[in-house]
């Protein structure tokens, strides 16, 4: 229960990073925002109820009982996490650039898909078992990708984003290869 | 062969021996995991969102899913070798198994193990799963019969966890036992066969008992002489003992109805305390039989002894056991019913001809005691509910009402022949009955 209890916390400490400030992205922002924060809430569902046991038969009849076994199939086979995630990047792409804001989302993320990962395992104490140095490079490489995005580019015009982009890539590539993963 | 990535898998022969400690090679199926899709889907969305709105902190965000990505290409093992070894392949009910898994072939790759308890099995907390490649883990059988109590999931995750693979290897049969109920007192026959036992007999004999005093005649026992009786009298006295006898018991459990909750039901209460009963007979040095009486009969002619209480069992759980076809008394054998055996029966008395076998019985002279095993009637059986809504609250207590006037008819009809009917509710202890009028054949307890 506790992982569980860390995934609704890391989900929702995603959400509002993403969001914040709440202001600043219209419509489309509060679109994302509720849409996060819903697969978020349907994701803490999914973990809650994994190992509940089925309901009795005869409990609903007819077309309720079609309803709830379709939304159960729901719950339990769309991928509620990827939702929240993709959507939480969104929003991010909402708001004006900022290397360092973003750098952190993508920790908060990364740590809220292994917490969810953590939760659906059958063995929750292995889980990070043997992986921590991989981790712990992704991190890094994290933060060397940020402090690219974070130079100013000298240059303006239609090719500096996409140059800027590249060279981002770029440097990941070069330090994935040099980190000892 | 025998692996697959999902519950519920098909499980071939392979897997079978692997739970019954024989190490056997499993091949392994390699899926991605579903972590694996949520890292690919993080760093997808912030490369093309990267490139679409040409800001490279986007490729920040995926940068740590790409690293756990690209580290996932390491070699996966074809296939591991798996051993699940029993402690225990006979268990009471209720009793814990404990089963020494071994996983071997698995390289650097993390395993996971979890029993999954089947029907009649129940998982033991803290104790069904582990993150090891050699562990030991524990299901507690919980209703007796001759069953696999479940199967062991072995999973294998790749470092970071972006590969899976799932095999299922199905646990030994395990025979599992009713536990004998606590059982008070034990009848014991006025007349008793004349084979040597430890109830003491009306006839005089070696035993420990004492019986009384007569005047000495050439052949007794010098150690026999009381001495105190032979001053008061004048001439030598000596003690008699009464002689210690055995008795036939024949255990009926009636299998013709089997009411109540799963685990609880009439027959789960009849052998417990046909078990319970048993063991209590053969520590007497008493012979103890079985007849189950069902749409056919199965029989065990009595015997003595531990030996005789573990055929009990087998023949209980593995049918060990004599048959014949139809369920007519008179059809059992001589030696399954021997002549002027005890007989105690265990049965919810739902049954016509098993109340009519028990009348039978009784005018054959077999001395017969019934232990009613049904318990709560249907205002406290979940079966009883079917009649609820039909006629509401009045309808309801007077169906409850004859119910229990025709029960209370069996056994008044029962008792005029002279059977003593018992309740027993399957919790308490077996008490069977002090009174001497009650006993059968008039004989007295222990």
């Amino acid at each position: 229960m506790r992982a569980v209890l860390a995934v609704a916390l890391l989900g929702a400490a995603a959400a509002l990073w993403s969001a914040v400030p709440l202001g600043g992205t219209g419509r489309p922002g509060v679109l994302f925002v509720v849409l996060a924060a819903t697969c978020v809430l349907v994701g803490v569902l999914r973990l809650v109820r994994k190992d509940a046991v089925p309901e009795e038969q005869g409990l609903f009849a007819g077309t309720l009982a079609g309803l709830v076994d379709w939304a159960g199939s729901l719950l339990h086979e769309v991928g509620w996490e990827t939702g929240a995630v993709v959507a939480m990047v969104v929003l991010e792409t909402l708001h004006k650039s900022r290397p360092w804001h973003t750098g952190a989302l993508g920790v908060l993320l990364v740590c809220y898909l292994l917490a969810v990962h953590q939760a659906e395992s059958t063995v929750p104490s292995g889980v990070f078992r043997g992986q921590a140095r991989t981790l712990a490079t992704s991190v890094v490489l994290l933060v060397v990708v940020t402090g690219v995005a974070m130079v100013p580019s000298g240059r303006t015009g239609a090719l500096s984003g996409w140059l800027e982009v590249l060279a981002a890539l770029a440097a990941m590539t070069a330090g994935g290869l040099a980190l000892p993963v | 062969m025998a692996a697959r990535s999902e519950a519920g898998a098909d499980v071939t022969e392979v897997a079978r021996q692997a739970g019954s400690g024989v190490p056997v090679r499993l091949e392994l199926d390699w899926t991605v995991s579903r972590h694996a899709r949520r890292m690919f889907h993080l760093a997808l969305a912030g490369l093309v969102l990267a490139l679409l709105t040409r800001r490279p902190e986007l490729v920040a965000v995926a940068a740590p899913a790409l690293v756990l990505l690209f580290v996932w290409r390491s070699p996966k093992p074809p296939a591991v070798e798996v051993s699940v070894r029993p402690s225990a392949t006979r268990a009471y009910e209720g009793e814990q198994i404990a089963f020494d898994v071994t996983v071997t072939g698995q390289g650097d790759h993390a395993v996971e193990l979890v029993l999954h308890a089947a029907d009649g099995a129940r998982a033991v907390r803290g104790e069904e799963r582990a993150a090891a490649s050699r562990a030991t883990l524990s299901l507690e059988v919980a209703r007796w019969g001759r069953r696999r109590p479940g199967s062991l999931e072995v999973a294998l995750w790749d470092r970071v966890r972006m590969y899976e693979c799932h095999a299922f290897v199905l646990l030994a049969e395990v025979d599992c036992y009713p536990l004998p109920a606590r059982h008070a007192g034990a009848v014991v026959r006025g007349r008793l066969a004349s084979r040597v036992g430890d109830h003491p007999s009306r006839s005089a004999g070696e035993g420990v008992e004492f019986a009384g005093v007569r005047q000495y005649v050439a052949g007794d026992r010098q150690r026999s002489i009381n001495w105190a009786a032979t001053t008061r009298r004048g001439h030598l006295q000596v003690n008699t003992f009464a002689a210690e006898r055995s008795q036939d018991v024949v255990l009926l459990v009636d299998a013709t109805s089997d009411v109540g909750e799963l685990g609880s039901t009439s027959v789960d209460r009849s052998l417990r305390g046909a078990l319970g009963v048993g063991r209590t007979y053969l520590d007497a040095r008493d012979r103890v039989g079985l007849v189950f009486f069902g749409a056919r009969m199965r029989w065990l002619v009595p015997g003595l002894g531990d030996r005789q209480f573990f055929r009990l069992l087998d023949a209980i759980v593995v049918g060990r056991a004599g048959w014949s076809s139809g369920n007519d008394i008179a059809r059992l054998p001589r030696a399954a019913l021997p002549p002027g055996a005890a007989v105690v029966a265990f049965s919810p008395l739902l049954d016509p001809k098993f109340v009519e076998t028990l009348r039978d019985l009784r005018q054959r002279s077999f001395p017969v005691l019934v232990v009613d095993v049904l318990g709560a009637g249907p205002s406290g059986d979940k079966q009883g509910l079917a009649w609820r809504g039909v006629g509401g609250r009045g309808l309801d207590k007077l169906a409850e009402r004859i119910w229990q006037m025709e029960r209370q008819a069996v056994r008044f009809s029962l008792g005029e022949l002279g059977i003593t009917v018992v309740p027993w509710d399957g919790r308490d202890v077996l008490a069977l009955p002090a009174d001497r009028r009650a006993r059968p054949g008039g004989g007295r307890q222990r």
